[in-house]
């Protein structure tokens, strides 16, 4: 069974007094374990899907399913648990919380959530596998770009979540550590999490084991 | 693990990670905290002042000099040490008009500066025998009555390291002390005719001549006078100036009344600065707390995104404000102390009405609503600058802040 479902999704926003749809109709699905990448133009409606799937906007008409429950019909509190442990999400941009450090950050989901703490070890070795071990005691207002990004992932992968969604989780990374996080996410679905990355970077494409090209608010094709 | 105490210690994380802002907002709690606390202590001395004033003033009615009104109620109200007499046959007169109930004199001088106490003082001497103004306010501590020799102090006047006043060279046993009046009478020294002429003999030989000391039994400063219940205090006026001339009436009704109202403009300008004061402290709050929370738009949708209930959100900033409010409060109420109690003479020095700090408990009463209104404050402006932004959609919330 399909960990998240979405069913006729649509967007619309007004522009101008005229109404366009960002998200056309889709239908999607994923799997656990399954790597979906999905490319395409700026504008062409892949932030806002994502924000669809995640419950973090209403859809205009259709429905988004996640183990088989409509979001429709869940609440904030209980959305707001399933995005604390099932569902991890990497916006575009900055996201860490510059009041706590990295160590913080990256534990902070089990602090809101009231979720038992991954062990010492497990954070030194995602942080670790990340290349930001040396960073877990600073803020994030003394870190790069990058560094910042590779935090963002450390928080979401930490706990083996059901699916993890990244925004051009890559964007402001060099080749190096572009490898890097796309290894642990090729390695974190093969332990069972679904993966779904939003990328402009065609050579990690090869990463995935589905890639869908969307257009003008549509999977326009499976490249 | 507690959800509350998570969330007091990402508020305080907040607030120590943007010190600049959270002293803007602290200052505004500190603003409103101290303006409740010195405002309501203010109006609080005043009316305890008056009432007291009102509770210890025995006579209804003052006879002094024509010359000298002012004067008299200097002596009443601040305490301005003032020295004037009259024939001391008005007392007699006074006395057997029809009305009166009991009347009693007193006499009015002054020490110098250099004597007892930092600054010059009022020197009244009375008549034990007949008098029923002084008596009643002699404090519990004191076991006797003033004998010639010794004096009763004013509950603003501090005796020497050996307990005993200085005046014109001379030491006077201390037999009492009285009880605060809220009056200009708490600064006075109380004595008897027989010791008044011992000092009046000392500050001849200084060089200072009040009266000849053989004159003191025919003069008298004021005449009191407690009229029969029910007993029309005009016409006992009348009746006392048909006999006497060159003298004036202080109805201490009149004088309090006088007083009450003076207190009204002063309560007034209390009460309209308190409010401006206070609104300004809650509008600032919520001002700062909107342009601070609309600059955090993307924290709160970095919440959401993390898991973070619209509930929760609200509860992280409520933290925040209550934070920031009791902590302003606080740093308020002990800055009102400091201004309140050190100062407490310069105010009642500037306000020119009687003046007396209420109760311990009532003191502390304010400082703790000070402390809540505060908090209070902190919390709703916090509260209500967040509502909007934790139930908005993450999306929006995140491309606004962005």
């Amino acid at each position: 069974m399909a960990f998240l479902e979405a069913q006729k999704l649509v967007k619309e926003y007004k522009r101008r007094g005229k109404s366009f749809r960002a998200v056309d109709n889709i239908d999607f699905s994923i799997n656990p374990g399954e790597f979906v990448m999905i490319e395409g133009e700026s504008g062409s409606g892949k932030t806002t899907f994502l924000n669809l799937i995640t419950g973090l906007t209403d859809p205009t008409s259709g429905v988004v399913l996640i183990d088989g429950r409509s979001l429709k019909d869940t609440g904030d509190k209980e959305i707001s648990k399933i995005r604390n442990e099932k569902i991890k999400y990497i916006p575009q941009g900055e996201s860490l919380l510059s009041a706590l450090t990295v160590r913080e950050n990256i534990l902070f989901p089990f602090t809101i959530g009231g979720t038992k703490r991954p062990s010492d070890e497990r954070l030194l070795e995602v942080a670790g596998k990340l290349g930001i071990a040396e960073l877990l005691d600073e803020y994030p207002s003394e870190l790069s770009g990058g560094e910042m990004r590779r935090a963002t992932i450390a928080r979401a992968v930490i706990n083996k979540p059901s699916l993890i969604i990244a925004d051009e989780p890559t964007g402001s990374l060099d080749s190096a550590n572009t490898s890097k996080v796309m290894d642990i996410f090729r390695e974190i679905a093969a332990e069972g999490t679904a993966v779904i990355v939003v990328t402009h970077q065609k050579e990690t494409l090869g990463y995935a084991s589905r890639v869908l090209g969307m257009s003008k608010g549509r999977f326009a094709s499976a490249i | 693990m507690s959800g509350l105490r998570d969330s007091f210690r990402f508020g305080i994380r907040n607030i120590r990670k943007r010190p600049y802002r959270s002293f803007c907002l602290m200052l505004a709690a500190v603003i409103g905290s101290y303006a409740l606390f010195v405002g309501m202590s203010l109006k609080a001395s005043l009316n305890n002042g008056i009432n007291r004033m009102q509770e210890r003033m025995g006579a209804d009615l003052m006879i002094v000099p024509e010359t000298s009104e002012i004067e008299a109620r200097n002596i009443l109200l601040t305490g301005e040490p003032e020295f004037f007499y009259m024939d001391a046959s008005v007392a007699s007169m006074a006395a057997d008009v029809e009305g009166v109930e009991c009347s009693t004199s007193q006499f009015y001088f002054t020490s110098l500066s250099s004597d007892c106490c930092s600054t010059r003082v009022q020197l009244i001497a009375f008549d034990p025998d007949t008098d029923f103004v002084i008596g009643p306010w002699i404090s519990e501590k004191a076991t006797s009555g003033v004998s010639d020799g010794s004096v009763i102090i004013g509950s603003e006047v501090t005796p020497l390291s050996n307990g005993k006043v200085k005046f014109y060279d001379n030491e006077y046993s201390v037999a009492g002390k009285l009880g605060e009046t809220a009056s200009g009478l708490d600064h006075s020294v109380f004595m008897s005719r027989a010791t008044m002429h011992e000092i009046l003999n000392d500050a001849k030989d200084k060089g200072y001549q009040f009266l000849n000391p053989e004159d003191d039994g025919s003069f008298v400063s004021t005449v009191l006078i407690r009229v029969n219940k029910g007993a029309d205090i005009t016409a006992v006026e009348k009746e006392i100036f048909k006999k006497a001339s060159g003298i004036k009436f202080i109805e201490t009704d009149k004088l309090i009344n006088d007083v009450s109202l003076k207190l009204g403009s002063v309560e007034k300008i209390i009460n309209i600065t308190l409010t401006v004061l206070l609104v300004f402290s809650f509008l600032t709050m919520i001002l700062f707390f909107s342009v601070i929370f609309h600059e955090r738009k993307k924290e709160f949708a970095v919440l959401r995104i993390l898991g973070t209930s619209s509930d929760r959100i609200c509860l992280f900033s409520l933290t925040e404000g209550i934070t920031v409010g009791a902590a302003g409060g606080i740093a308020g109420l002990i800055l009102g102390i400091l201004t309140v109690f050190p100062f407490n003479h310069y105010i009642e020095n500037s306000l020119d009405v009687p003046y007396l700090m209420p109760a311990a408990i009532t003191v502390i009463f304010y400082g703790i609503l000070g402390v809540l209104v505060t908090t209070l404050f902190g919390s709703l402006s916090s509260f209500l600058s967040t509502l909007s932004l934790a139930h908005a959609e993450t999306y929006y919330t995140m491309r606004a802040g962005e």
